[in-house]
């Protein structure tokens, strides 16, 4: 009896610790795109190509380790509000240095705002991801 | 059973790679970003100018054939971790219409422009007026650079604005005073590129990714 709750405690932990994988490639990717000509790599305009890259490679990586289907929704959903915590992070990174010339919920707002895109199909290609993860590690495991 | 946990090792091995990827990606452009802002809220200008009158007659005032040359002397100053380079200059210069003061002269073209401050109102003539584009040598990270452009009016470059310049410098003299004592009003201002920033090529490209790259500053009172 008391090696269940342990068990989905331990399940739990795994899936909100795949959920900050993935909020952390969907903050990247929209740092990327709001930014692209300050970003690592640098480019004028963002490139859709490697922003799908990073989500699917993360969605598909953390679809290996998924549990269960339902883990893998849990997780998506998630990683959405922490990815917009790791993308105003980078955002607000200049504060360390002691400078904003802008206001703080301005940025926010700008970051957020600019990268709904990002967050509307990363959620998507994370779903699809996980979903191709889970059938890989089903079919080798 | 085997097969399947290596098959989670590898997973696991995949994720931490992968993160340590992200996290990497993601700390270095937290840095470069970081960096530009810094350039944007720490570069500053210091302009200087000089001016100087050649072909004047034995009492300083200007001879028909003289000429005029402003020099502006810009130094960038670049207290930030990043290269800079000066790209563009826009700068310009009035006199201080000492006849149109007096009432000597009512009229001028293009009209004088009055200034106030705390000494009461002045007129300035807007002699002249210049910007072009600059290839300076790149400014490293906590160090400056100084651009000079000179500009030199003469009757056949700008008749209009040289006559006027010369019909202020004659009364100057006129007056027991000298040319250099005239007061001249100027204002410049730069745009400054940021290296490694490129420029967003596409014309439906952000507005905030096109003037991250540029930093404008200026300096002096524009009197339009």
């Amino acid at each position: 009896m008391a090696k269940l709750p342990m068990r989905k405690i331990r399940s739990y932990l795994r899936a909100s610790l795949l959920a900050s994988f993935l909020g952390l490639a969907l903050g990247y990717a929209a740092f990327y795109a709001v930014f692209p000509n300050v970003s690592v790599p640098v480019a004028g305009e963002p490139s859709l190509g490697f922003i799908l890259t990073i989500l699917g490679i993360a969605a598909v990586v953390a679809g290996l380790e998924t549990e269960s289907l339902s883990h893998g929704i849990l997780q998506v959903f998630v990683a959405l509000p922490l990815g917009g915590v790791v993308t105003a992070a980078m955002a607000f990174s200049p504060l360390l240095s002691g400078l904003l010339q802008v206001r703080g919920d301005e940025l926010v707002f700008l970051v957020l705002r600019l990268g709904l895109p990002i967050y509307g199909g990363g959620t998507f290609v994370f779903f699809l991801g996980t979903l191709v993860g889970i059938g890989v590690r089903e079919r080798l495991g | 059973m085997r097969h399947a946990s290596h098959v989670a090792r590898s997973a696991r091995v995949l994720i931490i790679a992968n993160a340590a990827t992200l996290v990497a990606l993601a700390v270095a452009s937290a840095l470069n970003y970081s960096s530009v802002v810094v350039a944007h809220a720490t570069v500053y200008i210091v302009p200087s100018y000089t001016l100087e009158l050649s072909g004047s007659n034995p009492n300083g005032t200007l001879t028909a054939n003289g000429s005029v040359t402003i020099r502006a002397s810009i130094k960038v100053e670049n207290p930030s971790p990043r290269t800079v380079h000066l790209h563009l200059v826009a700068y310009q210069g009035w006199i201080e219409d000492l006849p149109g003061e007096a009432g000597i002269v009512a009229v001028r073209s293009p009209p004088d422009v009055p200034y106030s401050d705390t000494t009461g109102t002045r007129l300035f003539y807007p002699a002249f007026t210049d910007s072009r584009e600059v290839d300076g040598d790149p400014i490293p990270p906590l160090g400056n650079g100084t651009v000079v452009l000179s500009y030199v009016m003469t009757a056949s470059g700008d008749p209009r604005a040289f006559d006027v310049v010369r019909n202020i410098t004659d009364y100057a003299v006129g007056i027991g005073g000298s040319p250099a004592e005239i007061p001249w009003n100027h204002w410049v201002r730069v745009q400054i590129d940021i290296e490694g920033v490129p420029e967003a090529t596409s014309p439906t490209a952000a507005a905030h990714v096109r003037t991250l790259r540029r930093i404008e500053r200026q300096d002096g009172v524009y009197l339009g």
